[in-house]
Order: structure tokens, then sequence, then C-alpha cells
């Protein structure tokens, strides 16, 4: 290491020091990064992402309707996960991971979003069977986290439009067929991503947090010195 | 909708390719049908609702980058608030300069050797060098939404650096130092720029997490240099870089903004292809007005600067009914457009001279794979692969390329006057895991070279045939290796992993000794996926492509290679120069935003360790990375060997 640099660490030079927490998270639900790019270029705005998926009616573990759009997807941020309440494979990872990145984003930040659990197994997995499923996973509490069936056509069509259907063709709903990929989307900024549910927590929660924009992005300028470790 | 001319419909029906039923608005829009996707079980991507008539649009070209008068980032100063430019500037700006007293005037100078200044000659026996051979090249690329017209009459919203798309041509030359500035006006979405082919610090490399935010800045720096060879001198003549292209390449938004338009191209030549150029075996790059001396324009005031060596970046696009560009968020296949493109135009037609021509052909699709040919059979000529001329000129009547692959070649067209003659790709693809196959009797019309302009006499006509030798070649060989490290490239759940595990930004997934060589073997086990794997900082060698000596051109130099389903690919590569972390990933973009990605880490930090050669555990340096796991609860991994390996011989590994 050259002298010149001495009074820096190699890491702070090529990552930067930790930025101090001088801006929060953006709160302006109003801004639509489509729109905004569409306006700078002078053509109208595209319709956004959740135009293009099913308004469906869901039902909650904790018996509650909704109209999946509306009600839980517009203008708010939320994570998806897709389950099946008897599961051996993905579902158990795909949950707790949910669960441990939940936990690290409400230490981190205030900022409201939404997690969804959507069962692929809606005939099986009534009301009941999900509330029993959140509580076995410690989460039936959780007020923001919402494990939801739907009809068996109202599935599909959800899952199809979201592309987390059999990816193997078939049976659309095939339980070895299915994806264990988490969906993050931020409707108001129109900014939709998504990780394997393999993935670390703390990278699903990083990425969340990047994506949907609950924390303001200069948290993630310095690699590896910033809270994005935290 | 408008018609087909003619001439199109004629030459459409004489291939043969026309089939009717419920095809007539694809026809119309003069694309091929086979370009349809087939039905799915989830249903394919809506087709183009729009027409057009191929083969009318002239190949745009983007204009030369024009310098831009930024002062750098200050290397001393921590990137952040206080830095006039956010993300600062690589450090090695610092090590690799010396500062003028008093000015903000950097005098490159190399890092290993302090008394040698790699930028005052190139030719290392020149004793008589005084001053620094460049100047220290400096642009600055704004990126911004643009509205572009791909199909006519359509207004596109795209991103674009500095307005244009593709982006500024770059024209860098070997030794020269050069500073690009990238400033994000893109309202919303992070970016990170890599220079694809380039052997250029960390920081400056695009590694997906160092990104330029919305309203901030980063000064890449390429010091345009070539790695070192043994014997401690720069490797000019064999290492030199020809084609280089740029591109967004941000953690998880990469496919998206490639696709939106963030790529362009860069040009090095040295002064081995300056000879070349002076000496007319290849057409000059810089071919200036006899009278006015001025670089040479595009019909629309754009400097282009050679029209007889063309970049053609060859893209595929799918518009939405508004004129958007069709994006699924939730397909992690790939994406495919079914709108064929070169330089953004849509089936473009190019006006040529009956003489050889230089084309630098760049893959830049994020799914589709291509074999390219010319519809009257006659071969190319290719000088360079990826972004290194081979050691000589090979004919190639079909060349292969995976996404980001770049076939640099000459087409000649001294005989065909009067002539037109299309360029084709052959290669079937109806989705984004793989291609179908190679059909040699449906071609896919990419565009059409028109040889009707008269011959300029004024400008010589280039000498290069088959077997001209160009580039010299040092082959690594395979007993110079130290470590050899596999990665396995699998399916998980609907997301892609390397060696079953996710990309991690913290996890060294390979920390490898800084000057090593070393022997990769990829492997793609299964069947259904093709993935182009792209190493950054470093060309590698192929060695070997299921266990067999590859084809002529995959010998020699590259940065990607394509993993077709079941294939393995054992390659050597040196990591030289440039320390830091790194990435090897997909390029496949939507497979690399799913995680198919892994850090290297390039370390000058050695410990006294042990690694496991021929299955046993020898004493051994190791590199000790700066990226680390400590918020992990799982051991650290132990580089280079197998999951399966370490879980089937446990003892080894307890």
């Amino acid at each position: 290491m050259s002298t010149a640099t001495a009074f820096l660490s190699r890491r702070e030079m090529l990552f930067g020091r930790a930025c101090a927490e001088t801006q929060p998270a953006s709160t302006d639900l109003s801004y639509r990064a489509s729109a905004v790019v569409a306006r700078m270029a002078g053509v109208a705005a595209p319709a956004r992402v959740s135009s293009r998926i099913p308004d469906c009616q869901v039902v909650s573990h904790r018996d509650e309707r909704f109209r999946f759009i509306s009600d839980l997807v517009a203008d708010r941020r939320v994570m998806m996960g897709f389950i099946y309440t008897h599961c051996e494979g993905i579902c158990p990872t795909t949950t707790k991971h949910m669960f441990e990145a939940y936990k690290i984003l409400k230490e981190r930040s205030t900022e409201p979003f939404v997690m969804l659990s959507i069962t692929i197994d809606p005939e099986r997995d009534t009301p009941d069977a999900l509330l029993r499923y959140a509580v076995r996973n410690g989460v039936a509490n959780i007020d923001d986290w919402h494990f939801i069936t739907a009809s068996k056509a109202d599935t599909t069509n959800l899952l199809r439009a979201i592309r987390q259907n059999n990816a193997e063709g078939g049976d659309d709903l095939a339980q070895n067929g299915h994806t264990g990929v988490l969906i993050f989307g931020n409707d108001s900024r129109d900014r939709w991503g998504g990780i394997g549910a393999g993935s670390e927590p703390i990278h699903i929660a990083n990425t969340f947090e990047r994506t949907a924009r609950t924390r303001s992005l200069r948290h993630f300028a310095g690699f590896g010195t910033t809270a994005e470790e935290q | 909708m408008r018609k087909q001319t003619s001439q199109t419909k004629k030459d459409l029906s004489r291939r043969g390719f026309i089939k009717q039923g419920g095809m007539g608005a694809i026809l119309t829009a003069g694309v091929a049908p086979y370009l349809t996707l087939k039905p799915r079980a989830y249903g394919a991507p809506p087709p183009t609702p729009f027409a057009f008539t191929p083969f009318t649009i002239p190949v745009p070209f983007s204009p030369r980058a024009v310098p831009a008068n930024i002062t750098p980032a200050n290397p001393n100063q921590p990137p952040g608030d206080a830095n006039p430019v956010y993300h600062g500037i690589a450090p090695e700006y610092a090590l690799n300069h010396v500062s003028r007293a008093g000015k903000n005037d950097w005098v490159s100078a190399d890092r290993e050797n302090p008394n040698y200044n790699w930028n005052l000659t190139q030719n290392e026996n020149d004793a008589n060098a005084a001053l620094p051979r460049f100047k220290e090249l400096r642009h600055h690329h704004v990126m911004q939404p643009t509205r572009v017209q791909i199909l006519p009459g359509v207004q596109t919203p795209m991103y674009s650096y500095n307005g244009v798309v593709l982006g500024p041509t770059i024209r860098s030359r070997s030794g020269e130092p050069m500073v690009v500035r990238n400033t994000n006006n893109l309202g919303d979405v992070e970016t990170s720029i890599h220079l694809h082919g380039a052997h250029t610090p960390s920081h400056s490399d695009g590694h997906p997490c160092f990104y330029v935010f919305p309203g901030k800045s980063r000064d890449y720096y390429y010091p345009n240099i070539v790695p070192r060879k043994k014997d401690g001198k720069l490797d000019w003549i064999t290492e030199s870089p020809s084609t280089m292209w740029y591109h967004d390449h941000g953690n998880d938004v990469t496919a998206h903004n490639v696709q939106h338009g963030l790529l362009g191209f860069c040009i090095n030549t040295d002064h081995l292809e300056e000879k070349l150029m002076r000496d007319g075996v290849l057409p000059d790059c810089d071919l200036r007005d006899p009278v006015t001396k001025q670089l040479i324009k595009s019909p629309n005031g754009a400097t282009i600067a050679s029209p007889y060596d063309l970049p053609l970046a060859l893209c595929d696009m799918r518009l939405n009914a508004d004129g958007t560009i069709f994006w699924d968020h939730f397909d992690h296949d790939g994406y495919l457009g079914d709108i064929i493109c070169v330089n953004g135009a849509p089936q473009p037609v190019l006006q040529v001279e009956p003489r050889k021509y230089r084309l630098r052909l760049s893959a830049c699709t994020l799914a589709r794979h291509w074999v390219v040919r010319l519809s009257n059979g006659q071969p190319f000529l290719q000088l360079a692969n990826d972004t290194w001329l081979l050691p000589q000129a090979i004919n190639q009547t079909e060349i292969y390329m995976n996404p980001a692959k770049r076939a640099d070649v000459i087409v000649d067209f001294s005989r065909l006057a009067g002539q037109e003659i299309f360029l084709e790709n052959i290669m079937q693809q109806t989705g984004g895991r793989k291609p179908d196959g190679i059909n040699r009797r449906a071609p896919m019309r990419v565009m059409k070279f028109v040889v009707n302009k008269p011959l300029d006499t004024r400008y010589k006509e280039c000498t290069v045939a088959a077997g001209t030798p160009l580039r010299p070649h040092e082959n690594i060989l395979e007993s110079e290796a130290t470590v050899t490290r596999y990665f396995d490239f699998n399916r998980s759940n609907g997301a892609w992993q390397v060696n079953s595990e996710f990309y991690s930004a913290f996890r060294p997934d390979a920390a490898i000794i800084s000057g090593a060589t070393e022997k990769w073997v990829l492997r793609n086990g299964s069947g259904g996926w093709w993935h182009p794997i792209h190493i950054h900082v470093e060309a590698f060698q192929v060695i070997r492509y299921n266990g067999v000596v590859p084809k002529e051109t995959w010998k020699y130099k590259s940065d990607n290679i394509s993993l077709e389903g079941g294939t393995t690919a054992e390659l050597l590569m040196k990591f030289r120069t440039f320390d830091g972390p790194f990435v090897f990933h997909c390029h496949n973009n939507n497979h690399e935003d799913m995680r198919m990605m892994k850090n290297m880490e390039i370390c000058r930090n050695v410990r006294q360790g042990t690694t496991i050669v021929n299955g046993r555990r020898v004493a051994a340096p190791v590199a000790v990375p700066t990226l680390n796991n400590r918020w992990f609860s799982v051991p650290e991994p132990i580089v280079g060997i197998p999951h399966s390996y370490i879980q089937s011989h446990p003892a080894l590994f307890s």
C-alpha cells in the first residue's frame, strides 16, 4: 500500500466509508419510475406492471377476504413467496428465510411492507390449514404477513401472470415443478425484482430493500462496509 | 400497416419460408414466422403489434465519444457525500499516477516498478522516450432517458448514454489512460458499468455491487494496460484488446438495463494493430478524409470514423402497443425479442462499396444465440474472437455466437458489385432457456448489404487474407496451473446457482493469489439450459471442451464460453495486475440477475495454509480475501472444491 493512501484502508479506498444515515428512505409514494422515465423521454406513461396481474379474490389465514392487487399490492411494497403446507422441499426454507428477512427488515426500518405467502395447493390449503402452517412457523401473529389461498382457477392465473407456475409444462400447480423464488415489488415505483428463496436471509433483506426502496440506496453505496452487512 | 415492398415479398417467397395461417400480422411486420414463440404452458409473450418493411432502414452508427472537460475525482478522498464524485475513483488512480506539484495533473506510473512509466512508450527498448505517449483521455457519459424510433412512427422510451442508443463509441489505445465519468440521471434505477473485455481495476470493472446511484457519479479509471508476462514486462504484443463493449452490470437489474439501451462499443488499438492498419492489411478504423483531414462522418453528421470498419451490435427487441419495450419482470428464463435489430434498427440495410469491410459483430442479446452466415455462402474472414485478434485470419462459413460473444470479421464485397446479400442467423430459438438448434434451410435474415456504392479509390483496399498473421499468441501451459477449481452451473427451484449456491456479495467464492495461473473446469450438468459464462478481468484459453481440443477460434483468447446443456469446458487463466473483487457469471443476463454469479477476489495478501491437490491436503500459500463471510454462521468455503466432492470425502474436510 502506497504511503499516499496510508490514512485510508484498502477497503475504504475501494468501497468507501460507511455513509452517515442522513437521507431517510423515500416515502414519496406518488413517485413512479417508469412514468418519470416516460415523461423525461416525452412519451405516454406505460401501464403498471401490476395491471398485468389478475386482481382476484383471495382469503387469508385470518379468514380475511382481499382483492389481490387492490388490497394487497397496489401502492405497497410487497414480498411474495410460494408454498404449500405439506411441502417437504423448498417451502420450509422459503418460509424460514422470509421470516429471517422480515426480522432484519423490521429491525432496520419502519417503512411498511406486505408479506404474502401464496399457496400453490389451494384445494388442500384452506385458511385453517394456512393458519396451522403459520402458527407452526411462528409467524401467525404478524399483521403484515398474509398466508393466502384462492380458487384453483384464480391461483393458476395468478401464478401464470407472475411466472411462478410449473415451468416444466403440464399442470400449472404441479408441486414437483413449482419454483422457490421470492418476488419483490414496489407498485408505487413500478419496480419489481426477485431472488431465489434459498439465498441467505441477509441477501433477501438487502435485495428487497434495494428493490422495494424501504431504505435509502446510500446504504448500499459501500461494498461490505456499510449497513448492507449489518 | 405498411405493405411490404414487392422486392421484399419476392425475396421472402423465393427463400420459401412464408407460411400461411395466423401469421399475417407477423409476416407484414417483416418478421419470419419461426420467430414467434411456441405457445407454452404459461403463455407466450405478446408479439410486437407494429408493422415495418425490413431492409429499408439504414444501419445507424453511434458517434465517436467526444472527450469531456472533467477533473477526475481525487483518489485520496474516500467516496461519499464529501467527495465531488460520490462513488469516487479507483485507488489505482493514485497508485498508478504521480501528481505534479500543485496541479491535478496525473502522470501514469507503474505500481510494480515506480521507475517504469508504462505510458512513456509501448516500445520497452526505446530509451529515448521521455514524455508520456498519451494524454489521459477523459469522457463524461450521462445515463439518461431518451426517446428512440426503433420501428417507423413508434416512439420507444429507452435508457441511453448521452442521449444515444447505442452509447457513444469510445476510441482508446493501449497504454492511453482513460477516465470515464458515468453519471446516472435515470431517476430510480441503480447502474454499474462493465467494460467487457477490458483489464481494469476492481473499482472500475462494473462489479454488480459497485453501483452508480441515481443522481450520482462514478469515475471509471481505465489504465488501458495489459497483463504482465512472466518476466515482469507488460505483454503489449499478445494481450492488447481490440473490440470491447460497455454495458450495464447492476446487481439484479442488468438484463433490464441492457435491454433498455445501456450498451455501447469501445474500439481499442495498439501499435501492432495500428501498424496492420497503416500497412493496409486491415481497414483503418480512424479513416480521415484526404482533403479535409477530418474523421469520416456518417450521413447524419456523427463521426463514425471509418465506413470500412463498422461495429454491429446484434440485438432483439419486443415492443408493447404503447411503444415501450416489452419487459416481463417475472420471467427469468431469458428475454427473447421478435424483432431482430442491428445497432438498434430493425432488420436494416447497409449500402457498401465493392471492397473488403471489417464488421465487428457483437451478440448483444440477453438470451438469443446466433449462428451467423452470409446468404451467398461466402465465408467470413474472422480476425478476432471476443476482444482479441487471432494469431491469423481464419475463413469461417458459419460463426456461432452465444450472448456476449464477439466475432470480428472481414466481409469481401469486391466481387459482388450490384448484388444484394444478407447476413443470416440459422440458429433457431423459441424460448429463453436455450436455442432449438441449427436449421440451415430456415435462415432468419438479420440485415441486408447492397453493393451499389462506387468504389472510393481514394482509400486503398485492405490486403488481409486467410492466413495473414495478426497477433502472436502465447499458450498458457496446463503445467503452469497451480490451482484447479470446479464450478457447476445448475438450476434450483426456478433460480440459478453455481456450485449449489446463490450469489453472495460478501463471499469470495474464489480467492486467487495475484499473478497465479489457474485451471478452471466449468460444467453445465443440465441438458435443458444453456449458459454462456463470462469471466471478468482477463482472457482465458479453452484447452478442452467436453474433453476434446476446441475449435480453432476458441483455442486462443476468449472472455466468454457457451456451456451448452451437459457440457464441460476446461480453461486456463492468469489473474494479474489488479486485485480486489471481480465476478464471473452467466451472460444470459436474466440468469445472472437471478444470482448465477460468483465473486472471485484477486488477493495480494497470502498466508500459509493448506489446499487440496489430487484429493490430498497439502501445505500451500493461500490467498487472504478482504471480502468476508463473518455475518454468516457457515464456515468459510473451501475454494476450488466442488460441494459434491466435499460431501463424498468428509474425512478430508472435517
